[in-house]
């Protein structure tokens, strides 16, 4: 039997408060995974996404991104990655555009990039402070997070 | 805000780790009176690390930053070998070293090719849409780019070799490493070193035929507006050569002389940091000399880390090819010191050519496989760990209780040590090039190009996707007073 060919990649940082909400669901995730997928826990961008990518044709990345407003924390938005948009705001492991290195990587290792990559972003409260553990408000709101990310994975996949 | 400035922001700092933003302010004839880094900076380090066991440290730092764990494990397994009185065993120590200079491979491949590099390999005002690596590779080939692809892969493939992981390595351990490396594992080691050595070699000459050739490129370098003259810091050996993972620190003058040298564990005697209005972390100086306020000289305290520092400080390289590099660098650039920030990036080269070499000398030392990797470790104590990060000096400091537990823990991140110079160099290449009037775009990344060159690394970690960032920046004035506050607003998507 051939491995699944989608991945879902839960990033963060474990010791950031909220920056761990990628690994959390990922965690959560992996212990009722959607059909025909891997789950797997990352910390860390960049190039070690890449290599971490390689190789699957579709790519769920799950990870934390800065709410504007308090009583947006734990929005979760779900976005295709767009090469047309710059990402040097996203993911930015020393300020790398991940879709330049996307794009890179197409140039050199075409048939090790997934066709479909995609970002499902929590909007989270505090990153940036060591500390273990979600935030209050994130923690109280972490199952509907969790229902939603699901429900995204479900529609993203086209599971029925 | 003061109805005498007005101000440009560059938001956001392309290419920088974390999300940084310049604001430089303008007098009312439109000239640069000043300009500041804003960066998210991660706080309370000593907090979190307060109460907990000290052994779980090395793991715990080693995911502060995604990108510089080796460099947080190896300071903090360093500080723990001397709270605990267990210095490594000789194939430890080398081990160690040998993993480390893995790092440095994938560290300063990383930088050069897809941070600093694109400003001279692409050109500073070339079409902001090309300054990037996708611009490398289409001035200098396909083929090149998976020679840097695969290259820094070999870096972080060495790292996991070692250490089990390719990231948040996990092999130190109090008084040694918890894993013998095999004759095998050190063959495959040795084999991506020689071919490391090579890969360099074709990038400096990359960087000879794109840059130094040029004479816009070269006057650029040495362009006053990018020229700081301030202290340089970093670990050197016993005889002041050039060391990454360990050694004295020396401090040396803006004249190049030696000014201090001092064991790591003596670092409060001679680093103080002073709380400034405008910053959430504390700008260190050299107390001995004292602070003076945005002032770089001979008569300030500021002081630089990292690879232009680096070689300054030293006497030279360790390692042969490195060493002929070094030489051509200095007689490029007008001789010891060096001063001028662009030329950190072949700096940068200089050292990840020492990076190669030192992976094939280690691969080839009989201390690596031998079994002797740690020894007993004492009662607990109190250990500073010191090592040489790719963007400068780290420093790991740990009080322990009889229990070793953390009772006091101090940390000090490269990019600290280099805050102030950063601010002095962004201020600096704002005045020689804005005169009035708003800034062209290439302008704009040529200030940029006076930070970008430090590698900094202010957010210690680096996977949050940011998007609309919700909090104030402030900035006040030397005399404390604000004058400027405003919320960011960015959108996502």
């Amino acid at each position: 039997m051939n491995p699944p060919k989608t991945l879902i990649l839960g990033i963060g940082n474990a010791i950031r408060g909220d920056d761990a909400i990628g690994l959390l669901l990922a965690r959560e995730l992996a212990k009722d995974p959607p059909p025909e997928t891997t789950v797997r826990e990352l910390e860390t961008s960049g190039f070690e996404i890449l290599d971490t990518i390689a190789g699957f044709s579709t790519v769920i990345i799950i990870d934390a991104m800065r709410a504007k407003k308090d009583d947006s924390v734990g929005e979760v938005i779900c976005a295709p990655l767009d090469a047309s948009h710059p990402t040097a705001t996203l993911l930015p492991s020393h300020g790398f555009d991940f879709s330049q290195l996307i794009q890179t990587w197409r140039r050199a290792h075409p048939e090790r990039i997934p066709a479909d990559i995609f970002f499902i972003l929590i909007k989270a409260a505090d990153v940036d402070e060591f500390r273990e553990g979600l935030s209050r408000p994130l923690q109280m709101k972490f199952a509907q997070i969790l229902d939603d990310v699901r429900a995204e994975i479900k529609n993203l996949l086209r599971l029925d | 805000m003061s109805h005498n400035h007005s101000h440009i922001s560059i938001d956001p700092v392309t290419r920088l780790e974390g999300h940084g933003k310049i604001e430089i302010f303008l007098n009312a004839a439109g000239e640069v009176e000043n300009a500041y880094l804003q960066v998210p900076e991660l706080r309370g380090f000593e907090k979190f690390s307060q109460g907990r066991e000290a052994i779980a440290m090395p793991e715990i730092t080693s995911r502060i930053c995604g990108v510089c764990s080796p460099s947080h494990h190896l300071a903090s397994v360093k500080a723990l070998d001397a709270a605990f009185s267990a210095p490594p065993t000789v194939p430890a120590r080398k081990i160690r070293e040998l993993m480390y200079n893995g790092y440095m491979i994938y560290d300063h491949i990383l930088h050069f090719f897809y941070l600093g590099g694109p400003d001279f390999v692409v050109g500073p005002k070339a079409e902001k849409g090309k300054r990037n690596i996708l611009g490398v590779i289409e001035k200098v080939s396909p083929e090149f780019a998976k020679d840097v692809i695969r290259h820094r892969s070999y870096g972080q493939k060495i790292i996991e070799i070692i250490s089990g992981k390719p990231i948040s390595p996990v092999c130190g351990i109090p008084g040694g490493v918890n894993k013998k490396l095999k004759p095998e594992d050190v063959a495959e080691i040795k084999k991506m070193g020689e071919s490391s050595i090579i890969f360099v070699q074709k990038t400096l000459d990359l960087f000879r035929d794109l840059v130094l050739a040029n004479k816009d490129y070269l006057n650029l370098i040495l362009n006053p507006i990018y020229r700081l003259e301030c202290y340089d810091m970093s670990l050197v050996d016993e005889n002041n050569r050039f060391k990454f993972y360990d050694g004295i620190i020396r401090v040396t003058a803006p004249d190049g002389k030696e000014a201090f040298k001092f064991p790591a564990a003596d670092y409060l005697e001679y680093i103080a940091e002073k709380v400034v209005p405008w910053s959430y972390v504390k700008i260190p100086y050299l107390k001995k000399i004292g602070w003076k306020d945005a002032q770089a000289g001979a008569d300030s305290g500021f002081y630089r880390v990292g690879p232009l520092a680096r070689l300054n400080v030293c006497d030279g390289m360790t390692t042969p090819l490195a060493q002929k590099e070094y030489e051509k660098y200095f007689s490029t650039l007008g001789g010891k010191p060096v001063h001028n920030t662009l030329a950190y990036h072949w700096a940068r080269l200089v050292e990840l050519l020492h990076a190669a070499e030192m992976v094939v000398r280690l691969a080839d030392d009989p201390d690596v496989i031998r079994e002797e990797i740690r020894q007993p470790v004492g009662a607990a104590g109190e250990g500073v760990g010191v090592v040489e990060a790719a963007r400068g000096t780290l420093i790991h400091h740990y009080k322990l209780t009889p229990e070793r537990l953390i009772e006091k823990a101090n940390m000090i991140v490269a990019t600290t040590h280099n805050k102030m110079p950063i601010c002095l160099s962004i201020r600096d290449a704002a005045k020689g090039l804005i005169k009035g009037g708003a800034p062209d775009e290439g302008t704009l990344n040529m200030i940029e190009m006076a930070f970008r060159a430090y590698d900094p690394c202010f957010a210690c970690a680096s996977h949050v996707i940011e998007g609309g960032v919700g909090f104030d920046i402030v900035i006040h004035d030397h005399r404390g007073d604000m004058i400027f506050q405003r919320s960011r607003d960015l959108t996502l998507l």
